[in-house]
C-alpha cells in the first residue's frame, strides 16, 4: 500500500568501546497512513532507537540489518543523497527534548522559515503565512509575537508545541513523537495529548508514538507494539493490549501501573530482576530470567512469534494461537 | 499528639535582577513572592504529598523548612521548638534528610558509594569506629550488596542510585525525610520498588516524610495527607482518599482529570484545563487560579479567597469550592469541557 511503513526483521547494533550492544533485535512492525500506533516499554528497550532508525537518525556507531519499506522505498539500503531528501520531506521526528529541535541563537519564526526549505514554490511572507496558520493550528494563541522569541523563552509546553508545528510544516508522511510528554506536567500532557488527537482528523499520513508511560499509549493509539530489551514481546490492537495481553512481560508491566489501581496499595507491584545484558543477550526468550512461568524451551528456543488474532501477535513459548 | 513539623504563614521572596543589579540600584527592586502564607503542619510518622505543577513552589518550600532556602515571614516549629538561627536550622537538620532528585547527579562522581554514604555523620561529627562496616550495615538495609561500599555513583543503574539515596538519606536516623521528585525519570516497576522500600523503612524507623511531586499516580498510594499547592500557596489539604475522592478546590479537580487513564475504554475526550501556569512575576489578582479555572466568578478576579476549613481535617483556599454532590461535579465537567475547546 503507498504510504505505508514496514520494518522487517530489523536490528541496530551499537559498536562501543565496552562491546556491541545490540540495541534492537529482528524487529517487525508495519504502519499505515491514518493509523496512531504506540511503542511502549521501559527505559532502555530500545524504543528511541527504533524511532531513530526509522527516521534516518541514528549516530554514526549504529549498525543496521534488515529492512524499512516507506512508500515502497528500502530506507536501509538507499544512497545517502536520497536518503536525506526523504527524511527532509517525508518523516519528521519531534523529541523529548524539544530543545533539541531549534537552534538557541535564531529566533523561532526564522527557524520555522528554514524548515520550509523543500517549499521552492513559496515566498518569505507566503512561509511566514504557513507559520501563523500552522502555530494557530497547534494551539498557540499570539502567533505573530511567539515568532519573536528564542526557543529560550518558551516554557515546555509551548517548545513542544512549536517541535510539533516545525515537524508539520515539513508536510511529513510520518509523524514520530518520541516521549512527547515526558517532560511535562499533567496538565501540560493532558494538552499535547488533546493536540495530536485533533491533528490525527486532518492528517492523514502515520504517527507514531513513543512513550513509557501506559496512561498516553492508552489515550492515543489504535494499535501498539511492546517492547521489551530490544525485541517487540506483544503486539495489537490497543483494546487486545490493555484488556487482553498474552506476554508475561506485557502483563507484569500493566499490573506496575499505579494509576491502574484507584485504592491504595499497601505495596506498589514491581518487576523483580533486572533487564539482561544487550552486549550479551541470552539464548532463548529474552524475558526468560523475569518471567512468572518459564516453560522448558525458554531458556535456550528463541521464543515463536505466536498469531492470536488478525493483528494481535505475542512472542513467547507459553501462549496458543 | 504534638506536631513534628509545623509552618505557620512561610513567605520567601526573590527581588529580581540579582544581587549585581541591587547594588547598582539605589531604588529597592521590587520583590516577587516565590512562596506565600503557607500553613502546614507534620504528624510524627505521617507521609505527606506536596504536589503541583512545576513552577508552583514544591522544591522552595522543601528547602525553605531545611534552612537552605531563608523566609521572608512566618514560623516554623520542629519537635515544639522555634527554628530560627542558622544554629536552630542546624540542630533541625541533625534530625531531618533530604532526599533528592537526581541522587547520582547529587553525589559526587569522584567519591565510592561508602564515602557517600558515611560522609554525612562525619560532618555531623557523630563517632563512627569502622566506617566501611557502617556504609556496609546500610547497603544491607536498603537491599544492595556490601560489596557497593567500592563503586562510583555512574556504575550504578537508576533504581540502585535511588537506593543508594534512601541509604543516605535515612543513615542519620532522621524524624523527617523530606524527598524531591523520589521517583522521577523511573520506570514504573522500578519506582515501586524504590517506594516500598522506603514505606518498609519508614514501619521500621518511624520517621515522617514529605513527598515533593507531580505523580499524582503515585503519590495516591503512599501519602496519608496530601497538600496541594499553586503558585507559590497551598490550595487544598486533607486525607489522600479524600481528596481524591472529592477535591474541594477546582485546581485540584482538573490535575486529577488531566492524568492520563491507562485504559482504552475509558478515554477522555475534553481538557480539564487550558493554558499554564503563569510566572509569580505576574501574578494574577483574586485568585491566582482564576485565569485558567472552569469555575470562575466575577469575584474570583478581584478578592484573593482566604485559606479556611471545608470540613474536618480538609482546607481549602477557594471562595466557591466544590461540594460533593453529582450536581456540582455535572457542572464542572461541564463547564471544563466549554473551556478547554
Ligand atoms: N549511541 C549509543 N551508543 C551506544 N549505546 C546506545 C546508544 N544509544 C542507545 N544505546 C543503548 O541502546 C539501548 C536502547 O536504548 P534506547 O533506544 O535509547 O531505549 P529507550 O528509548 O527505550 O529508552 C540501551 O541499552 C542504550 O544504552
Ligand atoms: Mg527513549
Amino acid at each position: 500500500m503507498t504510504g505505508s511503513l514496514a520494518a522487517r526483521d530489523l536490528s541496530v547494533r551499537y559498536e562501543t568501546l565496552h562491546g556491541s550492544v545490540q540495541a534492537l533485535r529482528h524487529v517487525d512492525i508495519e504502519a499505515h497512513p491514518g493509523e496512531v500506533i504506540g511503542i511502549v516499554g521501559e527505559s532502555g528497550c530500545g524504543k528511541s532507537t527504533l524511532v531513530t532508525a526509522l527516521a534516518n537518525l541514528l549516530p554514526a556507531n549504529a549498525r543496521v540489518e534488515g529492512s524499512i519499506v516507506y512508500h515502497g522505498v528500502d530506507l536501509v539500503n538507499l544512497d545517502a543523497h536520497r536518503r536525506r531528501l526523504l527524511r527532509g520531506d517525508e518523516i519528521a521526528l519531534v523529541s523529548q527534548d524539544p530543545m533539541t529541535a531549534f537552534n538557541p541563537v535564531l529566533t523561532i519564526g526564522d527557524q520555522l522559515v528554514d524548515f520550509q526549505h523543500h517549499r521552492k514554490d513559496l515566498d518569505r511572507s507566503q512561509k511566514k503565512a504557513r507559520i501563523a496558520a500552522m502555530l494557530t493550528r497547534v494551539g498557540i494563541s499570539d502567533a505573530e509575537q511567539r515568532m519573536k522569541s528564542y526557543p529560550h523563552e518558551l516554557s515546555g509546553g509551548m517548545r513542544q508545541r512549536m517541535a510539533i508545528a516545525a515537524a508539520l510544516l515539513t508536510d511529513p508522511g510520518l509523524l514520530i513523537a518520541d516521549e512527547p510528554t515526558t517532560a511535562l506536567d499533567v496538565t501540560m500532557e493532558a494538552q499535547i495529548i488533546h493536540l495530536l488527537r485533533e491533528l490525527r482528523r486532518e492528517y492523514n499520513g502515520i504517527i507514531i508514538v513513543v512513550s513509557h508511560h501506559l496512561g498516553v499509549i492508552a489515550e492515543l493509539c489504535d494499535r501498539v507494539y511492546v517492547m521489551y530489551a530490544g525485541e517487540v514481546v506483544e503486539g495489537g490492537e490497543v483494546d487486545a493490549i490493555f484488556h487482553d495481553a498474552h506476554h508475561p512481560y506485557t502483563r507484569a508491566l500493566l499490573a506496575c501501573d499505579p494509576a491502574r489501581f484507584p485504592d491504595r496499595l499497601e505495596r506498589l507491584p514491581t518487576i523483580p530482576g533486572t533487564l539482561p545484558n544487550l552486549t550479551e543477550p541470552p539464548a532463548g526468550c529474552i524475558y526468560a530470567s523475569r518471567c512468572e512461568r518459564t516453560l522448558e524451551p525458554c531458556r535456550n528456543v528463541v521464543p515463536p512469534c505466536v498469531k492470536l488474532s488478525a493483528c494481535h501477535i505475542a512472542r513467547c513459548h507459553g501462549v496458543c494461537g | 499528639m504534638t506536631p513534628l513539623l509545623e509552618i505557620e504563614e512561610l513567605a520567601v521572596t526573590f527581588a529580581r535582577g540579582g544581587l549585581i543589579n541591587r547594588l547598582l540600584n539605589p531604588l529597592p527592586l521590587p520583590s516577587f513572592n516565590i512562596l506565600d502564607g503557607v500553613t502546614l503542619s507534620v504528624m510524627p510518622g505521617e507521609t505527606i504529598g506536596l504536589v503541583g505543577e512545576s513552577g508552583s513552589g514544591k522544591t522552595t518550600l522543601a528547602r525553605t523548612i531545611l534552612g537552605l532556602v531563608r523566609a521572608a515571614a512566618g514560623q516554623i516549629v520542629f519537635e515544639g521548638r522555634d527554628v530560627v538561627t542558622q544554629a536552630d536550622f542546624r540542630a533541625m537538620r541533625r534530625k531531618s534528610s533530604m532526599m533528592f532528585q537526581d541522587p547520582v547527579a547529587s553525589l559526587s562522581p569522584r567519591l565510592r558509594i561508602g564515602t557517600l554514604l558515611t560522609e554525612p555523620q562525619i560532618i555531623q561529627g557523630r563517632p563512627m569506629p569502622d566506617r566501611r562496616a557502617a556504609a556496609k550495615a546500610l547497603l544491607a538495609q536498603v537491599g544492595l550488596p556490601a560489596s557497593f561500599v567500592d563503586r562510583f555513583p555512574h556504575e550504578l543503574s537508576g533504581g540502585q542510585a535511588r537506593r543508594v539515596g534512601v541509604a543516605r538519606a535515612l543513615a542519620m536516623k532522621p524524624n523527617l525525610l523530606l524527598a524531591d521528585e523520589p521517583t522521577a525519570g523511573l520506570d514504573v516497576s522500578v519506582q515501586g520498588d524504590v517506594l516500598n522500600l522506603v514505606g518498609e523503612l519508614q514501619r521500621e524507623q518511624g520517621f515522617a516524610a514529605m513527598i515533593v511531586t507531580h505523580n499524582l499516580a503515585m503519590i495516591r498510594h503512599v501519602s496519608d495527607r496530601l497538600a496541594i499547592m499553586y503558585l507559590g500557596r497551598l490550595v487544598e489539604t486533607g486525607p489522600t482518599q479524600e481528596v481524591f475522592a472529592a477535591p474541594k478546590h477546582p485546581y485540584t479537580a482538573t490535575l486529577i482529570r488531566s492524568e492520563p487513564v491507562p485504559d482504552p475504554r475509558q478515554r477522555s475526550y475534553h481538557l480539564a484545563v487550558s493554558g499554564e501556569i503563569p510566572s509569580v512575576f505576574r501574578r494574577p489578582s483574586g485568585c491566582e487560579f482564576h485565569t485558567r479555572c472552569p469555575l470562575v466568578q466575577p469575584r474570583c478576579r478581584l478578592e484573593p479567597p482566604a485559606y479556611r476549613r471545608a470540613g474536618a481535617n480538609r482546607m481549602v483556599r477557594c471562595h466557591y469550592p466544590l461540594e460533593t454532590c453529582d450536581q456540582e461535579k455535572e457542572d464542572f465537567a461541564r463547564a471544563s469541557e466549554n473551556k478547554g475547546n
